[in-house]
């Protein structure tokens, strides 16, 4: 800081300038250049996980000397770098791909694939949760190995329940009418000042987050080729779905809605000091609740997303990531020796420590869930049953799409629209999107 | 008298400049042909290392596939290698066993007759003028009929040049397509699948997507089946030139030298003509000299905005004229859909509209930046510190500021709906209603940009020289009169460029709508540039995305020279 | 010393002295309503993660974290990103301020044919969407081999059209009689520029320079594209880097964010007196 002040004030700024910048110019030259082979790896990992994957590299590292691995993350503007590198023709080695991604990649021939070196990496493809390995699957060619992934599953706090007297759900047949009933309990002003503190959800406004809930109602929001809306986004079940969640906002179980992507920022911290029953997440929150779990302020129970009462049980979504090797990476058979490392069930164990996901291979999270006493880990393993990939890792483009549905909900709550109006009227423009 | 302008020197540089173009234009062509044929070669060398490594490949099936055309070398530790080629590897080992060279096929170096003719010939007519016109006084015209020959050779050179690459390149596609069929076959002959010859073949795998669904009869659809919208096929026929052809795109797509030569042939287009532009000023030594001073004053500014912003402007124009998506190879030329799209495309227009009442908020921004300007002036330890504190939300985290803002205009907790409440007036959905969100954010706007609008006033002020200050205060002035008669003529040039500076950047806001609302809601404070943005890096269409940019450039370009067109000259002479 | 622009000094009475205390008050309220959002961030930065949003959002830490700053400077590598967000914003200080002032200068000052149209058309390139040049401009700086290094950072940042336009109009403003009697005493153009037209410009000049720096240091999406390593990240890459798909640590976010604006802080409180400080055009003569 203290060179910062330097420069401006002093009397002939410019010669030191030009001085300055000519050592800027000079700096780089200097840097001897790496004597082994360097293979880049892109991911998005930020803080504690990515020290995780560095000890992953590291430990590649060890095995195979004269290879360096240079971790180049990005935890914010992901896409954005890896596009514009692989657009200069100078991929990174090996990248993660997530499972929204992947017709993008796939479809355009950015991922290899890995079926021919199965072998040769040892990767069995029986051992990992099948719905995880279809997302990245073609037929008989796999383009990404699985790293980790997440269902979305609904958080309770029990202190907030206990408080309203109302009996923790049991994870089976719980029901739409069940959950209301809870939230409407718990709902309540706690400072006298005529407005509710303590709130039973919050309003999931985009699609990645009330998906879930529409095939809970045995609909969907496209076909099964994944190429129409009409008849699914706008299908009697998706109207249910949507009339459950924005009933909920309209009767106030829910705070104010918040019209972004990033929703409410203020949610888990709700949630973890007693402001909100439940919470509709993936693993990755569970990370920043641990200390509070650990140390006995946060008693949470995790739930299965709540169904139709028509129906007797839920269908959850899957988000998952796998590492995948660009087919024009400088290294192509070292890439993708790294890529089946990275994807082993070594690299596995010891990012699990990060606790941000579920370890891709089925050994590996068991035995993360048996040496989890809390018996969370288990439950989230359980509600992997039955849970479906998202349709992002089907559908090209499928940002495009998600973008398009926030609006029937968002109608219906701020212009007071009918939701099947909405509803047709989303569904007919991602048609045309789908239709290209 | 110095520097005295000489023409004839200037006729040379002309011609110079000229014939560095054209030398330019031959080399991006032979050099891009070369490189492709190395590339070419490449591909057909992993072909042959594909059939070595066959269980049943080996020397004998590269030996079949390319016969003398190909040798197989041992790796060196070195890493050195001959020529083009590829890599083979046994199998599970990660390092090379043997590096298969190929001979590079095409053509081979032939002269480029007809663009090499043009050049020859266009450098020869520009040589025969600036002789021939050696002695001769210079016209004080500017010379058309030189810098006309010498950009239409230019051009025409550079469509010679494309087109005789194109054809070298497509020549390569197609044998490529033919080496293609040929490796699938010898693969076939040596043992493999139908899957290992279509690599052998360098075929990508075959994504097919699912059949059509028709809309469900709104029953019961099987929400727990897995999706499976598309699928790997592996066709068992045998693999023809034009599956490859088909597959791939040619060398003449992805590697097309079209856009080097369009720079090439432009800059010495343009280099050439400023130097004869240079011509006619000879006859004015005068004006010549301040001419030739005043662009040594402006030559590192032009030089580092053509090579960084121009050219990439001109680049983003090509863009918009295509289906541009990042990180396809091909990209098809549309022509002028994309801007056709946009005219019908309402959502744009509204953002448009939304940009343009966005923009009023600053008139206000700069009445209260100035106010605060002659609030803060001085140099006093209180002043100083009071100036550091109006401009720190300017360089606070716009992220920071972003949660403040929520924060305190939340709709149930936030704490200016809860004043409000407490003096009796109804709370006010800020940023949840797309009534008020739009205004929201010009006063949040408002209140970020008065700090650094106070500080370029401040330098505006201190330009007013004190003595007129005195001399008024000496005639009686107060201080309305000073600041009416004093202040705001001689900040007029100030406020100008805060003007016009200010709705340029008012129509550029990005950030504060990125951070805040995403333009919701329901597109309330959807502005262009934010528009732009997610056209381009969320859906990928760069495209769509660079015509919408030229768009909103025509709109800011109007805008602009409007203020110039009526503010200007009125403030220049007030 | 000469009086003070603003007068606050001279004793016109009671009305007087109202008057500065309700300018007093005024400037007080403007203060603190601008330095609200820093505030909350520096009480944020000492917060636990999960405190900054509890119950609707809270003003005060309950006990500060002080870790909190040693904490998120050293998750990161921030010594090496405050190095290279410095060597970045000084090179393109340096670079705005000589091509600023020199073609600033003969927009303003010298005449040559076609000046006010190529004026507009560098104008015309402030009001196309940074967005849409960042692939072409990174395509570039890849062909040169440039991505992952200061030039890369650095070349395309070093010309700015908003500097260009300050230049000119601040040139402008300057009374001309210096530069003229310069040019009876036979100096050239450059050494009027030097030595008379420059130090004149000094309030603008530092204007300049502040607003570069900040830019550059501010600058996230550029720096993101063209760097890849850690050891040629800058800051505020690093801060956003706190910013991640699963959670927002925004306690180590406020902390990197609150020392992020120290330099600039600082350089603003430096900077300040040039471009405050009035022309005395009788001192210079």
């Amino acid at each position: 800081m203290t060179e910062a002040a330097t420069f401006p004030g002093t009397r002939n700024p410019h010669t030191r300038l030009r001085f300055l910048l000519l050592l800027a110019l000079l700096t780089p030259a200097c840097t001897p250049s790496p004597p082994t082979t360097t293979l880049r790896v892109a991911l998005w990992a930020g803080g504690h996980e990515l020290e995780i994957e560095q000890q992953v590299a590291d430990r590649y590292e060890d095995l195979h000397p004269g290879v360096r691995v240079l971790l180049e993350s990005a935890p914010n503007g992901y896409e954005e770098r890896l596009l514009t590198s692989i657009a200069a023709g100078h991929p990174p080695d090996v990248y993660l791909l997530d499972s929204p991604d992947v017709p993008t990649f796939v479809d355009r021939g950015l991922a290899t694939d890995l079926a021919p070196y199965r072998d040769a990496l040892g990767f069995a493809a029986d051992s990992v949760f099948p719905q995880v390995l279809d997302a990245f699957r073609r037929g008989p060619a796999i383009f990404a190995l699985p790293k980790d992934f997440t269902p979305m599953v609904i958080y309770a706090n029990r202190a907030v329940l206990a408080g309203a007297g109302v009996e923790e759900p049991a994870p089976a047949g719980w029901t739409w009418d069940d959950f209301r009933a809870a939230a409407g309990a718990v709902t309540r002003d706690t400072d006298g000042d005529a407005r509710p503190d303590v709130f039973g959800f919050d309003f999931p406004r985009n699609l990645y987050q009330w998906v879930p809930f529409v095939w809970s109602a045995g609909g969907d929001i496209l076909g099964p080729g994944g190429d129409i809306a009409t008849g699914y986004m706008d299908g009697p079940e998706a109207l249910a779905a949507y009339a459950f969640l924005t009933g909920l906002a309209v009767d106030g179980f829910t705070p104010g809605a918040q019209f972004v992507q990033q929703g409410d920022p203020a949610r888990e911290a709700r949630f973890a000091s007693g402001g909100q029953a439940f919470l509709l997440s993936g693993h990755w929150t569970l990370r920043v609740f641990r200390d509070l779990v650990a140390d006995g302020t946060l008693d949470l129970a995790i739930l299965p997303i709540p169904h139709h009462p028509d129906l007797d049980r839920a269908t959850s979504v899957i988000y998952a990531s796998g590492w995948a090797v660009p087919p024009n990476a400088a290294n192509l058979r070292r890439a993708i020796d790294l890529a089946g490392f990275l994807a082993s069930p070594e690299a596995q164990r010891i990012r699990v420590r990060s606790g941000l996901a579920i370890a891709s291979r089925m050994d590996v999270a068991a035995e993360i869930a048996a040496a989890d006493p809390t018996g969370v880990e288990q439950a989230f393993i359980a509600l992997t049953e039955g849970a479906r990939m998202t349709w992002g890792a089907y559908v090209r483009d499928f940002s495009r799409v998600e973008a398009l549905a926030v609006e029937i909900m968002d109608r219906r709550l701020l212009n007071g629209e009918a939701l099947a109006e909405s509803a047709g009227d989303v569904a007919r423009r991602v048609d045309e999107e789908l239709g290209r | 008298m110095r520097g005295r302008p000489n023409p004839a020197a200037l006729r040379a540089a002309a011609t110079a400049a000229t014939g560095i173009g054209l030398a330019l234009i031959l080399g991006v062509t032979a050099g891009t042909v070369n490189r492709v044929r190395d590339e070419a070669a490449g591909d057909v060398g992993r072909m042959a290392a594909a059939l070595w490594e066959l269980p049943g490949g080996g020397e004998a099936a590269v030996t079949a596939f390319l016969a003398e055309r190909a040798t197989i070398e041992a790796v060196r530790t070195d890493g050195a290698r001959t020529g083009a080629g590829a890599h083979a590897y046994r199998t599970g080992e990660l390092e090379p066993a043997a590096w298969i060279a190929v001979a590079p096929g095409g053509q081979g170096r032939t002269w480029p007759h007809l663009p090499a003719t043009l050049a020859l010939s266009g450098l020869l007519l520009m040589t025969a003028w600036a002789v021939a016109r050696r002695r001769s006084p210079p016209s004080p015209r500017f010379p058309t009929i030189p810098a006309l020959i010498a950009s239409l050779l230019l051009a025409a050179t550079a469509v010679a040049a494309t087109g005789r690459t194109h054809r070298l390149l497509a020549d390569l596609t197609t044998e490529r397509a033919t080496h293609g069929a040929r490796a699938a076959e010898v693969a076939l002959a040596h043992g493999a699948d139908h899957g290992q010859a279509r690599r052998a073949a360098g075929l990508p795998p075959a994504i097919t997507p699912a059949p059509a669904a028709t809309p469900a009869p709104s029953g019961t659809p099987t929400p727990s089946a897995t999706p499976t919208p598309s699928t790997l096929t592996t066709p068992s026929q045998p693999v023809t030139p034009s599956d490859l052809l088909d597959a791939l795109p040619g060398y003449e797509d992805t590697r097309s030298p079209a856009i080097p030569l369009t720079a090439a042939a432009a800059a010495s287009s343009l280099a050439t003509a400023l130097l004869l532009f240079l011509l006619p000023l000879s006859t004015r030594p005068r004006t010549l000299r301040r001419t030739l001073t005043a662009w040594s004053f402006l030559t590192p500014a032009a030089v580092l905005l053509l090579l960084f912003t121009f050219g990439p402007l001109l680049f983003s124009l090509w863009i918009s004229l295509h289906e541009w998506h990042l990180v396809d190879r091909v990209h098809p030329f549309t022509g002028l859909d994309n801007y056709l799209t946009l005219t019908l495309d309402g959502q744009w227009w509204s953002a448009i509209l939304n940009t343009a009442v966005f923009t009023l908020h600053v008139p206000f921004a700069m009445a209260v930046a100035l106010g605060l300007a002659l609030l803060t002036r001085g140099s006093r330890r209180a002043v100083r510190w009071a100036r550091l504190a109006l401009f720190l939300p300017g360089i606070t985290s716009v992220v920071a500021i972003a949660v403040v803002w929520k924060w305190l205009l939340d709709d149930g907790y936030g704490l200016v709906n809860r004043a409000l409440e407490g003096v009796g007036i109804r709370s006010v959905p800020w940023l949840t209603s797309p009534d008020t969100a739009l205004v929201t954010l010009m006063a949040i706007s408002v209140w970020m940009v008065v700090g650094y609008q106070m500080v370029v006033f401040q330098a505006g002020l201190a330009a007013i020289p004190r003595d007129w200050y005195d001399a008024a205060r000496v005639d009686g002035a107060g201080p309305l009169q000073r600041f009416r008669h004093i202040t705001l003529p001689g900040l007029r040039h100030t406020l100008f460029f805060v003007l016009v500076t200010s709705v340029i950047g008012s129509f550029q806001v990005f950030g504060l709508v990125y951070v805040m609302t995403e333009g919701g809601p329901l597109g309330a404070t959807d502005v262009a540039v934010y528009h732009i943005y997610r056209e381009a890096w969320e859906f990928l269409r760069f495209g769509n995305a660079a015509a919408m940019s030229w768009v909103l450039f025509a709109v800011v370009f109007a805008a602009t020279w409007l203020h110039f067109r009526f503010l200007e000259r009125r403030w220049a002479h007030a | 010393m000469r009086e003070s622009v603003s007068g606050t000094r001279g004793s016109f009475g009671r009305p007087r002295a109202l008057a500065t205390t309700a300018r007093t008050t005024l400037l007080l309220l403007a203060c603190l309503a601008m330095a609200a959002p820093f505030l909350w961030m520096a009480a944020t930065s000492l917060m636990g993660q999960l405190e900054v949003f509890s119950s609707g959002g809270r003003l005060l830490p309950e006990t500060p974290l002080w870790s909190n700053y040693p904490d998120a400077l050293t998750a990161q590598p921030f010594a090496r990103y405050f190095l290279n967000s410095l060597v970045f914003a000084t090179a393109v200080v340096a670079g705005q301020v000589a091509t600023a002032t020199t073609a600033g200068y003969a927009f303003a000052r010298l005449e040559f044919p076609g000046r006010d149209r190529i004026f507009m058309l560098f104008l015309a390139t402030m009001m196309v969407p940074a967005v849409i040049v960042l692939i072409p401009r990174f395509l570039m700086i890849d062909a040169l081999g440039w991505i992952d290094s200061y030039q890369g950072l650095v070349s395309t940042e070093l010309v700015s059209v908003w500097g260009i336009f300050l230049m000119r109009q601040y040139f402008r403003t300057v009374p001309r009689e210096l530069e003229d009697a310069a040019r009876v005493d036979g100096a050239g153009p450059l050494r009027i520029f030097w030595s008379v037209a420059l130090p004149l410009a000094k309030p603008a000049v530092a204007t300049l320079a502040l607003f570069a720096f900040i830019d550059a240091w501010k600058n996230f999406l550029w720096p993101l594209l063209v760097t890849r390593s850690m050891e040629m990240r800058v800051v505020e890459v690093g801060i956003a880097a706190f910013h991640s798909t699963y959670e927002i640590n925004w306690p180590y976010q406020m902390a990197a964010g609150v020392v992020a604006v120290l330099p600039i802080a600082l350089l603003f409180l430096f900077t300040q007196r040039y471009f405050v400080r009035g022309i005395q055009l009788e001192g210079i003569r």
